[in-house]
């Protein structure tokens, strides 16, 4: 990986620099990234066609899951809101196994605020470590671009489901990496896709320093190595509110 | 009228707690007291990362001035606006919040969008009009209990509420969202106790009811209470949070109810009953007996849970556990701090989630946890809270997925945002049933007996 750019969006007054002790669920963050699904509901909807392709919006179902560890014991952080697009020929995914064709515009969007421990006890308490180490006041979403997609393998004998490599630009917390990640797309139905993939991440990469609470056990080491996991559908469909970005 | 008092009124009485001889009396009867853990949701010290909560409190009697106070100290709370009919008391509670807009008019909180969230104390029987506007327009709703001074009244709120789906309700059950009491009611449910043969609530606090009013008109407005075809009674008013305590922690609903009032110590021409006797049966023949008084503060309040394998005594914020000789050893309690209590010499363990085996064997010398907020103040820091996370999930969810079918938002909701615990509609609904049909069976003399229906919406 490498820093492909760094930018900042215009933001609200930066707050104080948390306490070093709070930080703990940083990694949550990350989650955002790659998979796409797409969805598009059978009857009633019919496909956006942008400039000759299908715009494949996103849709409720889909999961961002952050694993990560610490010297107490492992957690997780999930969230429910992938938000973004995929536009692409009429035949995608099945058009993108083929070497060298155009590869589809796909832009992600996931609030780093929709990311929630999930711990019995303490969960907001973590929420709160995990957004103060992610910035989240300064950066509040976390964006996925992908650049490329390499295919792998069609592992479907009926054609449906494809495998890709997936190269994107991830930026989390304000700092921008290039990301390579196998991914699944599906094809569900006749207009709707879910795309599932899983990379593993540090969140030094990303500038973000692995959490470190003071809670009532002690002090909470979190490792810098997190497993981020999407499951992203989404569908074709005419949506008044639907635009060309994912901002 | 709420059975919480203000912090200082608790301040004060915790203050004469700990040196009578009620206190010294639980104290030498050797309770184990039971109290929740302090590591687990550490108060929040800074600002919240979101924008505030912009609310209203719309009724400024003596608990919607509580209302007030409490919403000043959270600080993801923006009080925006308070609003009375009567002016005097707008004036009075202007003193407290004077950043919030002082307005007469409910109508005008509801029109105003930058309002979010009001929070409805007015007198009982008004509450029905005030909240169907507020939901219809989209306000996230507190609405105090009980919810109407009629069940068909109560209903309404709570099917209007249940098709809000979009927004919060949340039922002025306070206890519902104290963290020690939610402790408690795991300890009571946990089977430790053994089989419960009876509980038993009490309220005693000398005060007349009756308010002073400058003209005949606002006398009868302001005491509502006093007023037989308005009023819930002591029962309902009061009585209503430790009725649906009981019902809470034994997860039962009460098959039937008898009571018995009397005005023993206000004889100022007033019909509603200052001392009343409930009692209550829950399935498996056990019953409650329940006793409120404005005639003595004696042994203010308390509930008891009579165990076959021991007995949870509840005073305020704080609980003990009794046990039996013969009852199994738990193993946490050998760990738990203990107080004796007179008359008996009754060796009491404190219930608190402190008391855990773990957190007590490392710290066996701690002093019991006293929770330092009340719960009306962990009610309402509930309400914001979810109020801010349920709107940001909301937005969220239309922002990614636009307009969806209200099962796949619910759906969504269900995996995606954990509320802190409070009491919504359903809760509100069954208390409220529950009050008034006791206050019906103290005013009438006869036994009643619930029907479920009564407590299920459609």
């Amino acid at each position: 990986m490498h820093i492909v750019t760094k930018t900042r969006r215009a933001a609200p007054a930066t707050p104080a620099r948390p306490c070093v002790w709070h930080r703990l669920c940083l990694t949550v963050a990350f989650v955002g990234i790659g998979c796409v699904v797409f969805a598009a509901d059978t009857a009633q909807q019919t496909g956006e066609s942008v400039g000759g392709r299908v715009r494949y919006d996103s849709q409720p179902g889909s999961l961002v899951q952050i694993d990560g560890t610490s010297n107490i014991h492992d957690w997780t952080v999930k969230g429910g809101v992938i938000k973004g697009f995929i536009e692409a020929d009429a035949e995608f995914p099945a058009s993108a196994a083929v070497p060298g064709v155009k590869p589809p515009r796909v832009e992600v969007t996931i609030p780093v605020r929709t990311l929630k421990s999930q711990v019995a006890i303490g969960a907001k308490k973590m929420d709160e470590i995990m957004q103060e180490h992610m910035n989240m006041a300064q950066w509040p979403n976390i964006e996925y671009r992908l650049v490329e997609l390499l295919p792998k393998q069609t592992n479907s004998a009926a054609g449906t489901t494809f495998q890709f490599d997936a190269v994107g630009a991830l930026t989390v917390s304000g700092v921008t990496r290039t990301n390579r990640m196998p991914v699944k797309i599906e094809r569900v139905g006749q207009d709707k896709l879910k795309v599932t993939g899983s990379t593993n991440l540090k969140m030094t990469d990303f500038g973000i320093k692995p959490p470190a609470p003071a809670l009532a056990l002690g002090v909470i080491k979190t490792g810098d190595d997190v497993t981020v996991r999407v499951e992203w559908v989404v569908a074709q469909l005419t949506r008044p509110d639907s635009a060309t970005t994912a901002k | 009228m709420k059975l919480e008092q203000s912090e200082s009124y608790q301040v004060n009485r915790r203050r004469f707690i700990g040196t009578s001889s009620v206190a010294a009396a639980y104290a030498l009867l050797g309770g184990v007291e039971l109290t929740p853990a302090q590591e687990t949701e550490k108060p929040v010290e800074h600002e919240p990362a979101g924008p505030k909560v912009k609310c209203a409190v719309i009724g400024l009697g003596s608990w919607g001035r509580e209302l007030v106070n409490t919403l000043l100290r959270i600080p993801q709370a923006e009080l925006a606006a308070i609003c009375d009919t009567y002016p005097a008391a707008l004036k009075r509670a202007a003193g407290l919040a004077p950043s919030a807009k002082p307005i007469q008019d409910y109508q005008s909180v509801i029109a105003d969008p930058d309002i979010a969230a009001v929070l409805v104390a007015t007198p009982t029987h008004l509450h029905k009009e005030i909240v169907l506007a507020a939901l219809r327009a989209g306000k996230h709703v507190y609405c105090e209990v009980p919810f109407a001074h009629r069940i068909e009244d109560a209903r309404q709120i709570a099917q209007a509420a249940k098709a809000a789906y979009k927004q919060v309700f949340q039922a002025g059950l306070q206890y519902r969202s104290d963290n020690q009491r939610l402790y408690v009611q795991r300890n009571i449910r946990s089977g430790e106790l053994g089989d419960f043969v009876m509980v038993r609530a009490q309220w005693h606090k000398k005060q007349s009811w009756r308010a002073a009013s400058p003209n005949p008109e606002r006398e009868k407005a302001l005491n509502w209470r006093l007023d037989t075809e308005l009023s819930p009674g002591l029962v309902g008013e009061i009585g209503i949070h430790q009725l649906d305590q009981v019902s809470w922690f034994l997860n039962r609903l009460p098959l039937a109810v008898c009571g018995f009032g009397a005005v023993r110590a206000w004889d100022d021409g007033r019909d509603v009953a200052d001392t009343v006797q409930v009692i209550m049966e829950f399935p498996g023949r056990l019953r409650l007996v329940y006793d409120a008084t404005l005639g003595s503060s004696f042994d203010a309040e308390q509930e008891i849970y009579f165990g076959t394998n021991a007995t949870v005594v509840l005073r305020e914020s704080r609980a003990w556990m009794f046990k039996e000789p013969d009852s199994p050893l738990a193993g946490w309690e050998v760990y738990a701090k203990k107080e004796v209590f007179v008359p008996g010499n009754e060796t009491g363990i404190v219930i608190a989630a402190d008391s855990s085996k773990q957190i007590m064997h490392i710290e066996p010398t701690q002093q019991p946890a006293v929770p330092q907020k009340t719960a009306l103040h962990q009610a309402l820091e509930a309400f914001i809270g979810n109020c801010a996370e349920f709107s940001a999930e909301v937005q969220d969810f239309t922002d990614a997925y636009g307009q969806s079918d209200r099962a796949t938002f619910e759906q969504h909701m269900a995996a995606n945002f954990k509320p802190r615990p409070a009491a919504g509609y359903k809760e509100g609904l069954i208390a409220t049933v529950i009050a008034l049909k006791a206050n019906e069976a103290v005013r009438t003399g006869r036994q009643i007996e619930f029907n479920r229906e009564w407590f299920e919406l459609s």
